[in-house]
């Protein structure tokens, strides 16, 4: 029992350090002036001084979109002749892989690499083998289901005239978010991400996230941290941590937006959970001592990082928490912090749900669109889900160390087309 | 003491599920577009809020006079209905509460029967409703439920769960109701008085689901072992309370009166 009730302690504690950051970015974004981070302001000023570019477009099975992405992406404004695309045919198996010669003919600054159905699977081996190909000063990447606006590129790269700018990451909008129950819910999850978790890092000077996509790498920095990691599913994840150990810095453009497609399907938005939380694990085990450590972080920043690293493993901890509180509470008696304390625990708790809630709140309003909060009540629903997968990931995680294995990508389906 | 648990409880408990998939419905039927356009500004700030000081003071008071409306209006209910609850004198209306519920000696039977009533509603549940936005919702309470039968039928006791942790846990969800009332009025800016009548009449009807459903948990205890007990009340009211903890906030943003 005393093992039971040490345990649910510590995942309560947690729960409330993780809802205490929640509140405290929220907090500093509803007090801060206009939510517009000005990065890089004042720098690339001619045609000279803009870095050279190019945009990778892994894309694996993507042949019911690529078109459209390609087709925003050669629109996209920067100067002339210091911009190329190179869209990373990965292992494809429908006809991505043609659809991108096709329009790499009518655009010169558009480059097809096509990896074998050999080559190593997943998305940083993908960036791996991209990055070998090109020679400029920065990457930027998108996923091929994303169609940026015109202005968005010379957004993401302005940011790196600042030299301790690592990487940039823009803002990832839903454009399906009409579709169901399930996408609503997930496009409140992501205004909560963006609008303000992010930006209240961002704001607070303390580590905004490089997601992957809708987002600029220096070539130097991802040099000076030994490139992809290909081992890891959440390579985005790793990237940050590696360059905020290794003194860069990610500065998140809130303004700087990209629409992308969410899951329509619970069983895809699962699976993607599961993959985010495997990867995401992975960096927990990796990094986390080296973030405690780290001589370059100031005690905001390491616990910031700390609490970004076990976003994942919390709802694993809840999840058996909720079982273990159980027992306490059926045959704990009147005494024990948890038995006899439910009175406390039960009302914290309950505040500690309204974490995400409260950003959510803020969010929609920054963004004008107060009626999205109807779905509001409904959150938890897709939070039991993300409960379940990332327990999920966390299991298959841990049966891979165990067993040395290691978890394949999962390619999230696609729903649009072109 | 409740004459018929069982027949209180159903009769409770069908009414609890019914508000609450109404309330769920009424959530998920937003027609509005949520999709957000890339180039809109998103640069909205409250221009100095000069009353905000006396609106967070208005807002706090608002939340405590209804934390204690719904506490009383809970413990009047539950009196009414025939759960023999005492009280001491508190400004916390909940806080303290006893109550003795005639105990039923449940045996290991009632947790193996909730067992097989869990494989049953999994076995409905994956032929009926794979795709549905409340499948993985319905997959973690059963799981929550048939844990705490698995607990009954290993522990084999038949002692009573006390019944102050309905109480105590009605409590956690009024004080959350409460707060997300005002943090729904800060945030949202809802100080017009269509918009405050909204959000008022909402909370009102979401403090309504959630007696329900603890009255009904508190009809069935006494026929329970604990774990399942337990269990039940997690899955059954703490998870979908949270929803109607949250109801003044959506009820606030379909007012078109929100002053930004």
């Amino acid at each position: 029992m005393l093992v039971l009730e040490g345990y649910v302690l510590l995942t309560v504690a947690l729960g409330l350090a993780l809802a205490a950051r929640q509140l405290v970015l929220a907090w500093n974004v509803e007090n801060s002036g206009p939510v517009h981070i000005e990065e890089g302001a004042g720098g690339f000023r001619t045609h000279d001084d803009w870095p050279t570019v190019t945009v990778l477009i892994p894309a694996h099975d993507e042949e019911r979109v690529i078109a459209g992405c390609l087709e925003a992406m050669t629109a996209l404004e920067y100067p002339r002749g210091k911009l190329s695309i190179l869209v990373i045919n990965d292992r494809s198996t429908d006809c991505t892989g043609v659809i991108a010669e096709g329009l790499a003919k009518s655009n010169p600054c558009v480059k097809v690499l096509h990896r074998a159905p050999t080559a190593r699977a997943g998305k940083a081996a993908a960036l791996g083998d991209g990055m070998a190909l090109s020679a400029s000063e920065v990457i930027v990447l998108f996923d091929a289901d994303y169609l940026p606006p015109s202005g968005l590129l010379k957004e993401l790269v302005r940011p790196f005239a600042d030299p301790q700018v690592g990487a940039t990451m823009g803002r990832v909008v839903p454009m399906n978010s009409d579709a169901n129950l399930l996408t609503r819910l997930l496009d409140l999850e992501r205004r909560a991400g963006y609008a303000v978790d992010q930006t209240g890092r961002a704001l607070l000077r303390l580590v905004p996230q490089f997601g992957g996509t809708v987002g600029g790498i220096r070539r130097a920095a991802l040099d000076s941290v030994g490139g992809w990691n290909v081992g890891h599913l959440a390579e985005d994840t790793d990237l940050t941590f590696r360059l905020v150990l290794g003194g860069w810095r990610v500065a998140y453009l809130n303004h700087a937006r990209c629409h992308e497609e969410v899951p329509e399907d619970w069983a895809s938005r699962f699976r993607q959970v599961r993959r985010w939380a495997y990867g995401h694990n992975q960096c927990l085990l990796d990094h986390l001592g080296a973030v405690l450590r780290s001589q370059r972080l100031d005690p905001a920043q390491k616990l910031d990082a700390a609490l970004i690293l076990t976003f994942y493993a919390f709802p694993v901890l809840a999840l058996l928490g909720s079982f273990a509180v159980i027992p306490l509470l059926a045959f704990g008696g009147e005494h024990g912090l948890i038995g006899g304390g439910w009175s406390w625990a039960g009302p914290l708790l309950g505040l500690a749900v309204l974490g995400p809630h409260v950003q959510v709140m803020i969010a929609a309003r920054a963004d004008g669109q107060h009626h999205i909060l109807r779905v509001l009540p409904l959150l938890f629903v897709s939070s039991c889900l993300s409960l379940l997968a990332s327990a999920a990931g966390a299991a298959l995680l841990l049966r891979d160390r165990l067993c040395g294995l290691s978890l394949g990508w999962d390619k999230t389906r696609r729903y649009r087309s072109a | 003491m409740v004459p018929n648990g069982f027949l209180t409880a159903a009769v409770l408990g069908a009414g609890y599920i019914g508000l609450l998939t109404s309330l769920f419905r009424w959530c998920a039927a937003s027609k509005q577009s949520h999709v957000l356009a890339l180039d809109c500004g998103g640069v909205e700030r409250c221009a100095p809020c000069k009353a905000r000081r006396f609106h967070m003071s208005l807002a706090v008071g608002l939340a405590v006079a209804l934390f204690c409306l719904e506490a009383s209006g809970f413990m009047f209910l539950a009196r009414l209905i025939g759960f023999p609850a005492t009280c001491p004198a508190s400004w916390l209306p909940l806080y303290g509460c006893t109550l003795s519920l005639a105990h039923a000696q449940p045996g290991a039977s009632t947790a193996a029967g909730l067992l097989l009533g869990c494989v049953m509603v999994l076995l409905i549940a994956r032929r009926a409703m794979p795709g549905s936005a409340f499948y993985p919702l319905t997959l973690l309470l059963i799981g929550i439920i048939s844990v705490g039968a698995a607990v009954d039928l290993v522990a084999g006791s038949s002692a009573p769960a006390r019944p102050q942790l309905v109480l105590r846990l009605a409590t956690g969800l009024q004080v959350t109701a409460a707060v997300a009332f005002v943090l729904g009025l800060m945030i949202l800016r809802g100080w017009s008085l269509a918009a405050f009548i909204r959000a008022v009449t909402a909370h009102a009807a979401g403090a309504g689901v959630r007696a329900l459903g603890v009255l009904s948990m508190l009809a069935v205890w006494p026929h329970l072992p604990p774990a399942s007990a337990i269990a039940l009340l997690i899955a059954f009211v703490l998870v979908p309370g949270i929803a109607t903890a949250l109801t003044s906030v959506a009820a606030l943003s379909t007012s078109q009166q929100v002053v930004r």
